[in-house]
């Protein structure tokens, strides 16, 4: 048999139900690895096409990343269904299923923290567009002397400023009534137009972490905001639930010294 | 509770009765941006040497920033897996080179320009060979 290398597609908590799983990165079998407590989802990938040398090379390969990316996020898509799953940041390779086991142990604190942190919850993503363009200038149209004109002017770029800071607020306040709902949330830097997809301007990419209790009433507010935001030219978009993504491993800049 | 990709719409979630629910398939660009900028690091017997993997999501941005044209020239990786099919295909080598020459050109960009830098450029968990 060709060599083989570990990828670690999440964590999860021992002796859980997880079902069937989706085909991983490609097309190899995943399967669960305990580890005392804990367990990894992980399948077995040929060295050769998807070894540390081939994410070095190819890293930055639309064609090579996309199906990884893809794949990698399918296998938690179907974890995270049933589970509490504490994704893993690509690339996690490891050498193999026993050094992965020490490296679960060796961080099984913060892995269990991470796990009791999204236990019963999922996470929500709430994008906010701006439909409705700036309203164009009037430039002072229509002035007939010099200074009607920098009066017009100047009324007309206050009144846009307000109009950016008033946009502004309305999204706060959605992501704090979204926030209010949610056992946490966080807002990520809203996506380029080009890489959303969206002629629209993002203006919220936010995150919310809702128990399975609140969850009906999280989504049922956001329905309400989507609403009643569509005639200030705010388009609310929902999706999810997604794994945790966005909710594990955000303290790393302190442990990460700890681990290493 | 199925159906409905495109989550919330106006005016029909009034009643309450209809909820958002999975996509039937999350856009590559929303996938990338976690899988590669989220999601926890433990530090195995492998380590990566790439430039850094949060450059790489920053030149990701850029590049498709960048490349408001290759919608109109139909590339449009961004919005469905589609294009990397195409890929396989093998017919779009010439868009494929093009989008390579990009990242390369926008690489020199990101290291020149300090304000494209994350906050979080500092994180680690990353680098090195191996262990």
């Amino acid at each position: 048999m060709d060599e083989t290398i570990v990828h670690a597609y999440g964590v999860v908590t021992a002796n859980e139900p997880l079902g069937r799983f989706p085909p991983g990165i490609a097309d190899t079998r995943v399967w669960v690895f305990d580890a005392e407590r804990l367990a990894a989802i992980v399948s077995l990938l040929p060295v050769e096409g998807f070894g540390a040398r081939e994410w070095e090379q190819n890293a930055e390969n639309l064609r090579w990343l996309a199906p990884v990316a893809r794949r990698h996020h399918e296998v938690l898509q179907h974890a995270s269904a049933n589970v509490a799953v504490v994704p893993l940041r690509l690339p996690s390779l490891y050498r193999s299923v026993e050094s992965l086991a020490d490296t679960l142990r060796s961080a099984s604190d913060r892995l269990e923290h991470e796990l009791y942190r999204i236990q019963g919850k999922r996470e929500w993503a709430v994008k906010v567009y701006r439909t409705a363009k700036e309203e164009s200038s009037t430039g002072g149209a229509g002035s007939t002397t010099g200074r009607d004109y920098l009066l017009a002017r100047s009324r007309d770029l206050s009144s846009r400023s307000k109009a950016r800071e008033q946009l502004q607020n309305q999204v706060r306040e959605i992501h704090d009534a979204l926030g209010d709902v949610s056992a946490e949330h966080l807002r990520s830097r809203p996506q380029d137009a080009a890489l959303s997809g969206r002629k629209e301007q993002m203006l919220l990419n936010g995150a919310y972490l809702v128990s399975h209790a609140d969850e009906v009433r999280f989504l049922g507010l956001a329905a309400e905001i989507a609403d009643s935001s569509l005639p200030s030219g705010l388009l609310v978009e929902v999706s999810g639930p997604w794994p945790a993504y966005n909710f594990t491993g955000e303290a790393e800049a302190t442990t990460t010294a700890v681990i290493r | 509770m199925t159906s409905d990709p495109g989550a919330l719409q106006p005016n029909r979630a009034g009643s309450g009765n209809h909820l958002p629910t999975h996509r039937q398939s999350d856009s590559l660009a929303d996938v990338l941006e976690r899988v590669l900028d989220k999601g926890i690091v433990i530090v195995g017997d492998i380590q990566i040497r790439l430039l850094d993997i949060e450059l790489l999501t920053i030149k990701l941005r850029l590049m498709v920033a960048s490349v408001d044209k290759a919608r109109e020239m139909g590339i449009n990786w961004w919005e469905s897996d589609e294009y990397i099919t195409r890929l396989d295909n093998g017919e779009d080598r010439g868009q494929l080179d093009e989008l390579s020459r990009r990242l390369e050109a926008l690489e020199g960009q990101v290291n020149e320009s300090p304000q494209v830098e994350s906050s979080r450029a500092g994180r680690q968990g990353r680098s090195t060979g191996r262990a």
